[in-house]
């Protein structure tokens, strides 16, 4: 094979790139932030005492992960053409929704691994149920679960690439206009691929920053005691 | 006594699907008193003890804290539950806070005092019960003796009108269980009312005003301390009490 690498076309398609970058990073982080409510108010739901909050958590669980990605961008790009409302906001529902079941799931079993009696002392000093959520269940259960959460993000972060098929502008759709102009195939995904990596490698290592999650030891410790 | 009881308990009953383990229980706590609840595994008392702060529900009967019905639909179970203390048997203090701000918490978001407040009454507490140099341990770090300990703090932090203690010493190791019981013991000396489940029927003698036993799920004897050591009226209670202090 003689294939000559040639970065040229790519630097001076940089401001191209850069934009995509952080229509990433914009389609991201706002889906991070729904999917994180969704996921604990469904899996706070999933993991409650009541029967039909557990039935309404699986249901929305099972319905929003068993459908692909793809489709998920689709339908609600479709369903809301006649609501006139952006791509990216399509994007960041199809997106919020899918990872918000993941992250439910992973909600659901950190709750289910906080000792019980942790819920009924709280409850016996006189804690609302929601302040003992808040104070003693939610940040024993974060500890547990931040290394799921940190692999789920990274993956979030991969999908977004998924909404170039709804012409969002970012990274994944950019490069494919690049490409489409400079026919450097090789050359735009590979750059693309390291910003890729940079991005997923930075925002795991921030999930990672929870107090107490990097320290194997010392959860384990925690974990028994 | 001419003081209503702080805790009224009348014809509970309580049922787990078609299993029954609570059927019909009366009986009161008065103000100043300590009442040991014992009987065998399964007669249902740690399930009585934590139907009294709300923590259980009940199908039927009455239970009532300072008057306050607690099954009812409009109580404040929370406020309810702040002027009544419980220390559980695995302790439970809170693993990601300091031995301090196990005492501070509801101290600060239930009765809303000041967090300078709340860590002046929580060094307090932990001096009462020797582990005033245990503030910044975290829990995990404590023996199992110092936890239960530091739990019976957390629960006076509260200043509650009477405590219920579920089995407290029941997950300690022999040498540890005596700590435990003489803080227990300092408080019923200093008038603390306590509806205290445990096996420790030295405890009981020594210390209980009365003694509540169960069985299946019902209140078979409810006697004067010395009377129920001394003079227990039925056959179960007589064959609990040659088990469990024969060995």
């Amino acid at each position: 094979m003689n294939y000559r690498f040639d970065w040229t076309p790519i630097w001076e398609q940089r401001d191209l790139i850069l934009s995509g970058l952080w229509m990433t990073i914009a389609v991201s982080l706002v889906s991070l932030a729904i999917s994180i409510v969704i996921g604990f108010v469904v899996g706070t739901g999933g993991a409650s005492g009541s029967r039909s909050a557990r039935l309404g958590a699986a249901l929305f669980v099972d319905t929003m992960r068993n459908i692909p990605l793809l489709i998920h961008m689709y339908i609600w790009y479709m369903a809301l053409a006649f609501l006139k409302l952006p791509a990216f906001a399509c994007a960041v529902l199809g997106l919020s929704l899918y990872s918000g079941a993941y992250v439910a799931e992973v909600v659901r079993s950190g709750i289910g691994a906080v000792r019980r009696g942790q819920m009924q002392a709280a409850l016996a000093t006189g804690l609302t149920r929601i302040q003992a959520f808040r104070f003693i269940i939610y940040p024993q259960a974060l500890r547990i679960i931040a290394p799921s959460l940190a692999s789920l993000f990274s993956q979030l972060i991969k999908d977004s690439s998924l909404a170039s098929v709804i012409a969002v502008a970012e990274l994944t759709y950019e490069a494919g206009a690049i490409e489409g102009q400079t026919f450097r195939t090789f050359e735009v995904y590979i750059t693309i691929s390291v910003l890729y990596l940079i991005l997923v490698t930075v925002a795991s290592q921030l999930v990672m920053l929870v107090p107490g999650a990097r320290n194997d030891a010392s959860s384990a410790r925690f974990a028994d005691a | 006594m001419s003081e209503a009881p702080i805790v009224e308990i009348r014809d509970l009953h309580k049922s787990y699907g078609a299993t029954p383990v609570l059927r019909g229980c009366t009986m009161n706590v008065n103000r100043g008193e300590v009442v040991v609840v014992c009987g065998p595994s399964g007669s249902g008392k740690s399930t009585l003890i934590k139907c009294v702060n709300g923590l259980e529900r009940y199908q039927s009967g009455s239970i009532k804290v300072e008057g306050i019905e607690v099954g009812a639909k409009d109580t404040d179970l929370p406020k309810l539950r702040s002027r009544i203390g419980m220390v559980f048997q695995h302790f439970e203090l809170y693993p990601h806070m300091s031995v301090l701000k196990n005492l501070e918490l509801a101290q600060v978001h239930v009765l809303k005092r000041s967090r300078a407040e709340a860590a002046e009454r929580g060094r307090q507490l932990l001096k009462r019960v020797g582990l005033e140099a245990k503030a910044d341990a975290m829990p995990v770090d404590l023996s199992g003796g110092q936890q239960q300990r530091v739990a019976i703090a957390r629960a006076l932090a509260l200043d509650p009108q009477a405590i219920l203690f579920d089995e407290p010493t029941s997950a300690l190791d022999p040498e540890m269980i005596h700590e435990v019981l003489q803080v227990m013991t300092e408080l019923a000396t200093e008038g603390m009312t306590m509806m205290v489940v445990t096996h420790e029927m030295g405890f009981a003698r020594r210390v209980a005003n009365r003694v509540v036993f169960m069985d299946a799920g019902e209140i078979v004897e409810n006697a004067g301390s010395e009377e129920f050591f001394s003079r227990p009226r039925t056959p179960r209670a007589t064959e609990f009490l040659s088990k469990i202090l024969s060995h």
